[in-house]
């Protein structure tokens, strides 16, 4: 190898694991050290001991029970959609798959706060559809919650399920039928073991992100007593009487139990995955439905109504209404309430400026340390590239909780006071970088490591040194990664509630603490016109980079 | 400009790629480095155009050492002023045709003249006409050109081509060779070629070097690397060779003829005769394959100009003129 240009100089190497330990190693090895001190001692077993002495086993089962349920749910909703889409006349519907995008850009806790509207006394159906009141006892259960997270998450595991259905070619299945497998034996002995492996990986990674979900759990699962682990780290980091210790040690239990779950996981995609080899016949089979598509479209239009339709009613009426409660009549409508949004110098206007603007320096930032750290990545070998590479997607894995109330450790802790930013509103920039920085880090190294070597000597022999093939061929070559970072950067900096709602210095609100403080015991208009907001301001950039990507593909790349 | 390699060795870990080789090219001299994949002709190249740092040893170009290990000499390869045409095309999809070629002018802030000059080299390749298009609008062999147009652009004294044809289909390799071959006469270039494929090899060079496991095995003109190949490797690396028996051979000796040389007709006295068995004959359009059998231990092919009955016995002629005799180990 070249010394000179495939490899990278040791400084930015350096700089990559100092970044890396400042912003993100230091703080989670904090809530884990902290929750092995009893009183200033060291000791092994205290997180369990914590867990067990303050009856903390309620709130692990109750976690892990959710977690299961949620998955359980989330695979009897998308396994028949999956096989419809994939394997069916429908399949030429490319859109259904734009559609089911929804629910899961949705942030959970506007979704929950729809639902609520919807179910609860003198709420949306009570003043327009009576009838779905029978369910109300349900819904405000345990059942409610696994509904609102199911319908929320479900896409995801859709998406798997679809890709691996996908891929099995039609001559893996004509192979089947040829040799005498009926339609019964091929799905049982072809199709599901090619499946299982792709299912697994996704149904782990809804159980673990059912673990560490706050919005849903925050604003349902309270209402109704039910407590996981988010909603008692909150409780107890955040709301008198508080007890950090404890807080800490359930932090530290649900990030070993994500942690186990994710090797868990690494174990089962590394035994059962196949390479489906597709031979010249990338052509898949197509069970045709006849009369059956009904009951399919059937399906959908219920999964959709339920998933997208109901929660946005809810929270578009809601936020159409003079005074919340009194029903959707023509004296009760105004948009007034969007108009306070924009009007400035209300709380509203000031929380969505908060958040407009933090998130677009915390994506800024994100950008380019995200960047960077994806070539030092790629540029490194051994060891230390595959330190960074884990440490800088670390954020992915561990839930976002626990990253949170490491960096109140941290950066509220004795030694970090001359330099901190804890108590300014550029934590909550800060913490956006830090949670969200894999986005930008996985775009660019997989637009990276798609470029060919071979570009880069070629610029090298023709004479170009490497300031100059980095700005004229490695920079255009991964900027759409960097946008694509970008934008989900900001995009999801806008919305995130429990960062924001955990780390925010008093008195700062962003757009999510608004909705979530409104909901709970302000206007709920004022909360539901906020939240219709930032779903608008981010689908239309959304759709806008879309655009913008599809006329781009024509001319470059 | 000529090339002169002086006791050049690269190792990648425990594999030595390259061991040490001399190696001279005269200027405006193409010559071809042959061999299976792994055998080093890659990185031999590699090593020429400073994308890769030999071990030791020290490497020459025109009268500039650019790599000298007991000297401390290491020219980097954007420095060393050459063209290259790579496998892959390697094309940046991002710039237009133009922008592709200019980039080494931009790059050396060469830029008098630019359009100029690119429009030039382009025109050497015949793709005038393909300024704005973006690579991935290009068949591959219009890839290719554009490629070789980058590297002439900046009018360098020396070529290396990475197996440039290997990409493409059949039908556009044999034209794209032609015009490879012209153009660097033409423009007056050293050419190093690296290649697996012995026709191309063979049609392409002035001079072919043959490789295996990093090691230089023959270096001569085409027709000498085919009739009188110095190793067993070699011989049948090259072409198809047939071994017959002859009385007086010494021990790692073998008499090789090639399939062309096997005759039905009898043209000296003392050519040799062998009655031999067909056992497969395959019509090729210009000739006849057929498969011989002397005795279940030597098999023969033979390019005959007409048929012949398959299980009939046929008396062939050989030349003594056409036997070379090779020195070394049978599995060489």
């Amino acid at each position: 190898m070249d010394l000179r240009y495939k490899l990278i100089k040791n400084t930015n190497i350096i700089i990559a694991v100092a970044v890396l330990l400042v912003l993100i190693l230091i703080p989670i090895a904090m809530v884990l050290f902290r929750s092995f001190l009893v009183e200033g001692e060291f000791h092994i077993a205290a997180p369990v001991q914590t867990i067990i002495q303050h009856d903390l086993t309620e709130v692990f089962v109750n976690s892990m029970r959710l977690a299961f349920t949620v998955v359980v749910v989330t695979t009897v909703i998308a396994a028949p959609l999956a096989f419809i889409t994939a394997k069916t006349d429908l399949a030429k519907h490319r859109w259904i798959d734009v559609v089911m995008l929804v629910p899961f850009m949705t942030p959970p806790y506007i979704a929950t706060m729809g639902w609520i509207l919807f179910m609860q006394p003198r709420g949306i159906a009570e003043t327009m559809f009576p009838f779905f009141t029978v369910f109300r006892p349900m819904f405000f259960s345990f059942s409610g919650i696994v509904m609102v997270m199911s319908f929320n998450l479900f896409p995801f595991i859709y998406l798997v399920i679809k890709n691996t259905l996908v891929e099995i070619t039609r001559s893996l299945e004509d192979a089947g039928s040829v040799h005498g497998g009926g339609f019964g034996y091929r799905m049982r002995r072809i199709i599901l073991p090619l499946v299982f492996s792709g299912y697994t990986m996704g149904a782990l990674l809804i159980f673990v992100k059912t673990l560490a979900e706050f919005g849903t759990p925050a604003t349902l699962g309270r209402r109704v007593g039910y407590y996981v682990f988010t909603t008692e780290i909150y409780r107890y980091t955040n709301q008198w009487p508080i007890d950090f210790a404890r807080g800490t040690a359930l932090a530290s239990v649900l990030l070993v139990t994500c942690m186990v779950i994710w090797y868990v996981q690494q174990l089962v995609a590394s035994k059962y995955a196949y390479t489906v080899v597709g031979g010249r016949d990338h052509g898949k089979k197509i069970y045709y439905l006849g009369k059956g598509q009904i009951f399919a479209w059937l399906y959908i239009a219920v999964l959709l109504i339920l998933a997208v339709g109901v929660p946005y009613y809810s929270i578009i009426t809601s936020s159409l209404m003079n005074v919340w409660g009194r029903g959707f009549t023509a004296g009760n409508f105004t948009f007034q309430h969007y108009v306070n949004l924009f009007a400035g110098g209300t709380q509203g206007s000031r929380a969505l400026w908060n958040s407009m603007y933090l998130s677009f320096l915390a994506a800024t930032i994100a950008m380019m340390l995200g960047t960077f750290l994806a070539v030092v990545i790629i540029r490194s070998k051994g060891f230390i590239r595959k330190f960074i590479d884990i440490s800088s997607l670390l954020s992915n894995t561990v839930p976002r909780i626990v990253i949170i109330v490491g960096l109140i450790l941290f950066w509220n802790s004795p030694v970090m006071i001359p330099v901190t930013v804890y108590n300014t509103i550029w934590i909550l920039a800060l913490t956006y970088v830090v949670a969200f920085l894999p986005y930008t880090v996985q775009y660019v190294k997989a637009n990276f490591q798609q470029i060919d070597d071979s570009l880069f000597h070629a610029a090298q022999v023709c004479g170009a040194k490497r300031g100059y093939i980095t700005r004229r061929i490695l920079f255009p070559l991964i900027r759409p990664g960097m946008i694509s970072g970008w934008i989900m950067t900001f995009i999801i900096s806008i919305r995130e509630l429990v960062g924001s709602l955990m780390i925010r210095p008093a008195g700062i609100e962003t757009s999510a603490t608004y909705i979530y403080r409104q909901f709970d015991q302000g206007e709920i208009p004022l909360g539901m016109a906020m939240a219709m907001t930032t779903v608008g301001i981010t689908t239309v950039i959304m759709i806008i980079v879309q655009r913008g990507r599809r006329t781009g593909a024509n001319t470059a790349n | 400009m000529s090339i002169v390699i002086d006791g050049v060795r690269k190792t990648f870990g425990s594999v030595q790629a390259v061991r040490e080789t001399h190696l001279t090219v005269d200027s405006v001299e193409f010559i071809t480095l042959l061999g299976p994949s792994g055998c080093g002709k890659t990185t031999l190249l590699r090593l020429i155009a400073g994308l890769e740092l030999p071990d030791d040893g020290e490497i020459t170009l025109g009268d500039h050492l650019v790599y000298s290990n007991r000297k401390s000499i290491q020219i980097p390869a954007e420095e060393r002023g050459l063209g290259m045409v790579f496998q892959d095309f390697a094309l940046w999809p991002h710039l237009t045709v133009f922008e592709n070629v200019a980039f080494g002018l931009r790059a050396r802030k060469d830029t008098k003249r630019l359009k100029e000059r690119v429009l030039w080299a382009l025109d050497k390749v015949q793709l005038q006409g393909f300024v704005d298009r973006y690579p991935k609008q290009l068949s591959g062999g219009q890839q290719q050109r554009v490629s070789f147009a980058r590297a002439i652009v900046t009018e360098p004294k020396i070529i290396l081509l990475d197996e440039p044809l290997s990409a493409l289909d059949a039908v556009l390799r044999d034209g794209l060779r032609l015009m490879l071959r012209t153009l660097t006469n033409e423009l007056g270039l050293t050419a190093v070629y690296v290649t697996h494929d012995q026709h191309e090899a063979m049609s392409i060079s002035d001079r072919i070097v043959v490789m295996r496991d990093g090691v230089m095995l023959q270096n001569e003109n085409p027709e000498q690397v085919y009739n009188k190949p110095n190793s067993m490797f070699v011989a049948n690396f090259i072409g198809k060779s047939n071994f017959i028996p002859l009385n007086g051979l010494k021990e790692h000796e073998h008499a090789m003829v090639r399939p062309e040389q096997l005759k039905l007709k009898q043209d000296n006295d003392d050519d040799l005769a062998f009655d031999v068995l067909v056992t497969s004959v395959s019509y090729l359009g210009d000739r006849y394959e057929v498969i011989l059998e002397l005795d279940s231990d030597t098999v023969w092919t033979a390019y005959l100009p007409k048929r012949v009955e398959q299980e009939s016995t046929v008396t062939i002629y050989i030349s003594k003129d056409d036997i070379h005799v090779i020195q070394g180990g049978s599995d060489e």
